[in-house]
């Protein structure tokens, strides 16, 4: 091997060396758009809808003496409306099942919305849907100006010590 | 179908390689190739990356893992410059893979007995890639948060957890060290389990070679501490949630399916990932060829084997073993059909030629080569060129090179010494064997034992009363046929300048072969 392939052979190795540093940390648009985003976010236990009767005779017939209760009741944990206007826009509104696949997990909420930078008036609803569709009942409420900065992320949770939906543009005690 | 498309896809990836491999083997030659050591480089940084990764670990605090990578990286005792080892190590692990994946697949080491082996590096690579993964989350920087949020979308699409896992990414509280000590945790035994698997995967192979060459050994442990001392890969800023910003720097080693996945479906995402795994999965049943082309596993002939061992010395694969049979008084080679891969090396192993794949053992190539001197009848200052069916210089298909008559191989290491011995009794001025380099032979260690046999005496060596400078070894990937052309003009002048070879009527070499009884030859 000649001093000129060795010479190559020293360039072609300081190349490849430089391709890995290279890669190893190499930029990527990870978010073109210069937008604020608007995150909603929170956890709360389900609320059970219960509907009981007396038991009939065959539904008493059909247990053991031991077992017979006086009543019989029937549930399910409620389904909840979530609802987000941005400048009374609505931006947002489906309904939010309790999670698990029998529907007996609690409530998790996680919704992010892209929002133009600037001063933004939001309201969110979190309303219970009763047995009958119309009947909502307001659980969960805000309504707040909040500044959205240029790629800046704004928060709505539950707080868990007052129980009512609260805005975070920083980690909590982070 | 399938095979034709799989055949299709290795002739068109081994043209482009068989050019990088001649194009690294005129730079580095080929002791020094590194895509020839590319399972061997894995290791090295692989071990590199365990020593580092020892270090850093006693460093990291999983209750703020970012200020311990801050401590780390101010630290005076090598710390920055280690953990941009740890993590250069890293990423070569996935060059050098891909390139040793590439390198099976290509040359057909997928199937068969090689199933194992293949399979086994696939869930390598996986747990390579899920370590690297807890490996960049564990940082805690902007790369780490975009990571973990893809990763738990990806699996909130799958019914396993019973809470969101995206939610705990979205700063409504601060991560629990819980989750930095479940992800240490995975760092650290993730590379056991690949220590196990690594076990696995050579399982199958006879003296496995674990490290590079020691000059290479050291070139790439060199290029490492350079890169690390002069360009330590710096420590992005802290993870928040709160920031989106417009760009992250990523590992393009470990994150190149961030940019594909992050638009798509997250079902789509799995549905295309467990796709792409099952067809990898599966290739060695694509790659398998039909029966009809497929080489015989080797085949002893029990009843003339001298019982020497040596054929189960040489076998690259373990493929051959030593029974007891009724009838003999000693015991016989055996082959276990499960360890043949049929490169036949076994062939050239045997003295008495009584072992090897049907067709292609010791006394198939000894009529082959007859019927090959009857047919050119080489003498005076010709020069034959055997060349390997793998490498050689890709001459093998030719009847002639450069004016010299060619005789195919299966693989140099499956040459019997005796065809060599046959060409020049029969006359022949020389013979220029054109053979893979060592660490591309397709048998493994064929070159190696041809070497061996032909210039260091070992059991089936070539007679001591042949001359030497008669014969040539060049070894030469399928793309270097320059290379085996300029070896054959300078061979061709040396053996010119010998006196001219006696050519012998009739070579009777069965009754000179060693080791088998006159009377079983008899029988």
């Amino acid at each position: 091997m000649t001093l000129l392939w060795r010479g190559l052979g020293v360039v072609v190795a300081l190349l490849a060396t430089l391709g890995i540093v290279f890669l190893t940390d190499a930029p990527s648009l990870v978010e073109p758009s210069s937008d604020g985003m608007l995150r909603l976010s929170w956890r709360t236990v389900g609320e059970r809808i219960e509907s009981c009767r007396p038991p009939t005779e065959a539904d008493l017939a059909a247990l053991p003496l031991h077992m017979r209760p006086k009543e019989i009741c029937e549930g399910r944990l409620a389904s909840f409306e979530l609802r987000l206007r941005v400048d009374g826009q609505l931006l947002v509104e489906r309904t939010v099942r309790p999670a698990g696949l029998r529907e007996d997990r609690p409530i998790y909420v996680f919704e992010e919305q892209r929002v133009r930078p600037g001063r933004r008036h939001i309201e969110v609803d979190f309303l219970r849907l009763g047995e009958d569709p119309d009947d909502l009942v307001t659980v969960l409420e805000l309504a707040s100006e909040v500044e959205v900065s240029r790629r800046g992320v704004v928060l709505v949770t539950l707080d868990r010590e007052t129980g009512e939906l609260v805005l975070r543009q920083e980690v909590f005690g982070g | 179908m399938a095979i034709s498309i799989v055949g299709a896809m290795q002739k068109g990836l081994g043209r482009p390689l068989a050019a990088a491999d001649a194009a690294m083997n005129r730079l580095y030659g080929w002791r020094g190739n590194p895509l020839y050591q590319s399972g061997t480089i894995v290791v090295l940084a692989f071990i590199v990356m365990l020593v580092t990764g020892l270090y850093l670990l006693l460093f990291y605090r999983v209750g703020d893992p970012y200020a311990s990578m801050v401590r780390i990286e101010e630290q005076v005792w090598a710390g920055r410059w280690l953990r941009a080892m740890h993590r250069y190590a890293a990423d070569l692990t996935v060059v050098a893979t891909a390139v040793h994946a590439l390198r099976m697949f290509v040359q057909g080491k997928s199937w068969g007995p090689r199933m194992l082996a293949w399979v086994s590096g696939f869930i390598l690579l996986f747990l390579m890639f899920v370590c690297g993964w807890t490996g960049y989350v564990m940082v805690w920087d902007q790369h780490a948060l975009v990571l973990a949020k893809e990763g738990a979308r990806l699996f909130d699409a799958l019914p396993i957890f019973s809470e969101p896992q995206a939610r705990a990414f979205v700063g409504e509280e601060p991560l629990p060290g819980a989750f930095f000590f479940l992800n240490l945790f995975a760092h650290v035994a993730l590379p056991i389990g690949v220590a196990l698997l690594l076990w696995v995967h050579i399982a199958k192979i006879a003296r496995p070679i674990l490290l590079p060459p020691r000059g290479l050994t050291w070139s790439v442990l060199g290029l490492l501490t350079a890169a690390s001392v002069f360009m330590p890969s710096p420590l992005g800023p802290k993870a928040d949630p709160f920031d989106m910003p417009e760009t992250v720097a990523f590992d393009w080693f470990f994150s190149f399916w961030l940019p594909l996945t992050r638009d798509i479906e997250p079902v789509t995402v799995w549905a295309a990932m467990l796709s792409i795994s099952a067809v990898v999965m599966l290739v060695p049943l694509w790659a398998k060829p039909p029966k009809s082309q497929r080489l015989p596993i080797s085949r002893p002939d029990q009843h003339l084997c001298t019982g020497c061992y040596q054929c189960t010395y040489d076998c690259p694969y373990g493929a051959l073993d030593m029974v007891r049979i009724e009838g003999r008084d000693h015991e016989v080679s055996q082959v276990d059909p499960a360890l043949c891969v049929s490169c036949g090396i076994c062939s050239g192993s045997c003295a008495p030629m009584v072992v090897g794949p049907p067709e292609f053992a010791g006394r198939d190539e000894v009529a082959g080569v007859r019927e090959f001197i009857s047919q050119h009848a080489p003498g005076g200052d010709d020069v034959v060129v055997i060349a390997c069916q793998n490498g050689g210089g890709g001459v093998d298909g030719a009847e002639t090179f450069e004016g010299a008559h060619v005789l195919p191989v299966l693989c140099g290491g499956n040459l019997h010494t005796s065809v060599i011995e046959l060409l020049l009794r029969a006359g022949a001025g020389g013979v220029l064997i054109a053979t893979c380099p060592p660490r591309d032979c397709r048998g493994r260690e064929g070159t190696e034992l041809l070497h061996q046999r032909v210039y260091e005496g070992r059991e089936a060596e070539l007679r001591e009363s042949i001359d030497r400078r008669r014969l040539h070894v060049v070894h030469a990937g399928p793309a270097e046929r320059r290379l085996v052309g300029r070896e054959l003009l300078a061979f061709r002048e040396r053996v010119r300048a010998l006196t001219p070879g006696k050519g012998e009527a009739d070579v009777i070499l069965d009754t000179e072969c060693e080791g088998t009884p006159a009377e079983e030859l008899a029988s």
